[in-house]
């Protein structure tokens, strides 16, 4: 007999989510696939808290606790594992662990029986921390491991582990396996949320597909395969394995270096050579996550090597430089301003194209007049944050289109995309290789990025370990990730 | 419900008077409390409090309760829910909470009258099968009359007076899970005599003992219509094998049947329509076109709600080229009792 522990029964909350059937139960982990964003937000703030529906009946443990008419609010034990830890980042492992918990009772601490309770707790799971260590401390799947063993140890109801592939490597991901395995024989339940089904599917014993606020699949174990899900992803499919865009790729040479990274010794950083040639794509891919940081701070200019050296069009990395655009994680918080209009975000970078491009407002609609198309609202009368988070990503590869930079570094580009928003990169990819731009793309998990690669560099312990040309792809198969068809 | 109505009218009104009073006074305390400036803070004070109360007492007591039916009856002027109206605890008035029993009233002599209504969809969805039906088992019977092999007529035409006789008999009765599976067997072997070995059926129970699932009550002609709807529709059009999965769980309080086939699947239009018909109550789908298939589906739907409530039912996802899958929600019982009204 299955232990139900959550179900949501015909939830619906138009024009987000539309008549959704979910169950999950005890001791499994079950995956749920956005084919688009829509109503992702909603269904996952559902399994967090009451909120107002149209229609519906929420079910805990076969017990009704939410429906349409209930105007109560309240929060179940539901934690949500994503990007942004739920840790307190200043405080120790045993603090998180045994004192930040609305079940302890006792008043003064005992650090040496937490740190021996703790020792206790980690070793199953493979982990080794010394005491009193602060969280800020330690490396993301440390942090993502600790964040499970709160979820046990607060008897959570469920754990929502959120697109985790953007923030651990692969590495991580294959050691995070056999601990989901001992926690589901434990009893927990983990819903596996994610864009890229080979990632889904190797943790989910069974998975959801949605597409349009709509559960459109509930697929089992036998039908967890490329050929079921090809039937759902036929657009991405049809889109990006045209013959002529894989010519394009196949018959492109790239004589001049534009960055050339010389024996780079920084941070986790050992010895790191590489060149970026004119108007070619590279995906540095480190599996352990341990160089991705102190790489982008040497491009941002915010830190300087220790020995060799970088240099973008041979110079030193400026981010003054307007032929220069980096693209950091979570990049729709961070570049894009939310006190300037829509209009102005798009034309932010643009400005040395134009002369007194600020000065005059006719200049600046005439530029943007084109670009309308791509946005529902209108440029000059709205701010990023009254635009949906589709519209956010497009605003800001347009602006990068705009520039027309000759050297871009992206880390993660593909992270929290859904297939139509990834089907838009590519195509945006595509555009700035044809115009010439020289692409550096960091990443910790491969996702689409060899779609639109022409080199793929694997790190290890700081190094170049591999590398592989285009025609070559096929040979590595990532835990998450689309491969080019030969 | 047995409990105490209270009217919303009554409570607006109450409201109102108690308001108006709350202004008078506060009109007149300035001039009863004459230069006594602490009568007159203190009398502000009670008066801001009891204000304050009152406020908050109308928001929980007519506000919210004005809210909730507001939603009701938006929901089933929508379709969505027939039993909440009847549930309503806080109505308008008593003419509307008549007007509400009225209804109630006529929906449940639209119930006396549905077992000939119920009759009169299950022949419906007889006359619908029967003739293709029993014109493609005749056709069956002839060829292999033609070939001369008596004992594989003797044992088809078995099977189909076997089927006629649990689908006719008792319909309004809960059978056992086991006795609704033995009958689907029969109807797909029937079947089979048309598609031969191009058309599969497994059943996969989740338990290693099918003996208890097994013995659980569900209403008779629940499975069968569904796998009649997988074949016509979706396994009939495929090109080469097709399967059909009658997957077999249960929880605490619910039994979870899903008829998977991996046949054609639907348009999204099609499912669309289905899914319509399946989240609103009405007998509009039995007027539609024969042709366009579903029907049996939302007769077992509406038959499970009516029977069981609203959290039951069944749930439908399809794609083209990939298939269909139905889940049947029931709740768990082995208690034997008809289904009449």
């Amino acid at each position: 007999m299955k232990d139900e522990v959550f179900r949501l029964e015909q939830v619906s909350l138009p024009p987000l989510l539309h008549d959704i059937h979910v169950n999950l139960c005890s001791g499994e982990v079950v995956g749920l696939i956005a084919i688009d964003a829509l109503g992702l937000e909603e269904l996952l703030e559902i399994f967090q808290r009451t909120i107002p529906l149209l229609y519906g009946h929420i079910y805990v443990k076969e017990q009704l606790v939410h429906d349409y008419l209930s105007t109560r609010k309240s929060e179940y034990n539901v934690m949500v594992i994503d990007r942004s830890s739920t840790l307190v980042e200043s405080m120790t492992v045993e603090e998180n662990l045994f004192v930040l918990r609305k079940t302890r009772r006792q008043h003064l601490i005992r650090f040496s029986h937490l740190s021996q309770q703790m020792g206790h707790l980690l070793k199953p799971y493979g982990l080794d921390i010394p005491p009193r260590t602060l969280i800020q401390d330690l490396p993301h799947f440390e942090r993502l491991v600790i964040q499970l063993i709160k979820a046990k140890l607060n008897r959570t109801l469920l754990v929502i582990l959120k697109e985790i592939s953007s923030f651990v490597s692969e590495v991580d991901l294959q050691r995070l396996q056999p601990i989901l395995t001992q926690l589901c024989s434990e009893g927990m339940t983990f819903l596996y949320v994610g864009n890229h089904h080979e990632e889904v599917f190797r943790f989910a014993s069974r998975c959801y597909l949605m597409r349009e606020g709509r559960i459109i699949k509930h697929l089992l174990a036998d039908q967890m395969n490329d050929s079921i899900i090809g039937h759902y992803i036929f657009e991405f499919n049809d889109t990006i394995d045209t013959v002529t865009r894989q010519r394009h790729y196949e018959h492109t040479t790239h004589d001049d270096a534009v960055l050339v990274c010389d024996h780079v010794h920084y941070g986790m950083i050992q010895d790191l050579t590489f060149t970026v040639g004119h108007g070619e794509t590279i995906v540095l891919f480190d599996r352990e996550h341990l160089t991705i940081t102190d790489l982008f701070a040497l491009l941002e200019g915010s830190a300087q090597a220790k020995e060799g050296s970088i240099t973008i069009n041979g110079k030193a990395p400026s981010t003054k430089d307007r032929s220069i655009v980096l693209v950091p994680p979570k990049s729709t918080d961070r570049l894009l301003f939310n006190q300037l209009s829509v209009l102005d975000n798009l034309l932010f970078a643009s400005d040395h194209k134009v002369h007194s491009l600020w000065l005059s407002r006719s200049r600046r609609r005439a530029l943007g007049a084109p670009l309308q198309q791509y946005f529902e609202a209108d440029l000059d009368q709205t701010v990023p944050l009254e635009l949906e988070r589709a519209q956010r990503f497009r605003l800001l590869y347009q602006r990068i289109l705009l520039q027309n930079p000759k050297f871009l570094c992206v880390v993660q580009p593909f992270t929290s995309a859904d297939m139509y928003q990834r089907m838009e990169l590519i195509k945006i990819f595509d555009e700035l290789k044809q115009k010439g731009t020289s692409i550096l793309i960091l990443a910790v998990s491969l996702s689409d990025t060899l779609q639109i690669a022409d080199r793929l560099l694997l790190i290890k312990k700081g190094k170049i370990d591999l590398e592989l040309k285009r025609s070559e792809f096929a040979q590595y198969q990532g835990f998450a990730g689309s491969v080019p068809k030969e | 419900m047995g409990k105490r109505q209270a009217f919303l009218e009554h409570r607006i009104i109450l409201f109102a008077t108690t308001v108006t009073l709350l202004l008078t006074s506060a009109i007149i305390l300035p001039f009863i409390s004459g230069s006594n400036p602490l009568v007159l803070r203190i009398g502000t004070l009670i008066l801001l409090g009891v204000t304050i109360t009152i406020f908050i007492m109308g928001y929980f007591t007519i506000l919210l309760p004005y809210r909730r039916s507001k939603h009701i009856l938006r929901l089933f002027a929508s379709g969505y829910t027939l039993s909440t109206i009847v549930d309503e605890s806080v109505p308008l008035n008593k003419e509307l909470q008549a007007a509400s029993q009225m209804l109630i009233d006529l929906v449940n002599t639209d119930q006396l009258m549905n077992e000939s209504k119920r009759q009169a969809q299950y022949l419906a969805l007889q006359n619908q099968i029967n003739p293709h039906f029993l014109y493609n088992t005749l056709e069956g019977i002839r060829g292999e009359a033609l070939l001369g092999g008596l004992n594989s007529v003797a044992t088809m035409t078995e099977a189909l007076s076997t089927f006629f006789r649990y689908t006719i008999s008792g319909v309004e009765n809960l059978v056992t899970l086991n006795q609704e599976l033995e009958n689907t067997q029969n109807y797909f072997f029937i079947q089979q005599f048309r598609f031969g070995a191009r058309i599969k059926l497994e059943i996969y129970f989740e338990e290693e003992d099918p003996e208890e699932l097994l013995s659980y009550r569900i209403p008779k002609l629940t499975l069968q219509p569904i796998v009649e709807n997988s074949i016509v529709h979706g396994l009939e059009c495929k090109v080469g094998e097709g399967t059909l999965l009658i997957r077999i769980e249960h929880t605490k309080t619910r039994l979870l049947v899903t008829i998977r086939d991996d046949g054609v699947g639907m348009p999204k239009e099609v499912l669309d329509r289905i899914q319509h018909h399946l989240t609103t109550r009405s007998f509009e789908y039995v007027k539609r076109d024969e042709q366009e298939g579903g029907i049996a589906l939302v007769n077992v739907n509406n038959r499970i709600k009516l029977l069981f409530g609203e959290q039951y039912g069944l749930n439908v996802t399809s794609e083209v080229g990939v298939g269909t899958d139905v889940v049947i929600s029931l709740p768990k019982s082995k208690e034997e009792r008809s289904n009449e009204g």
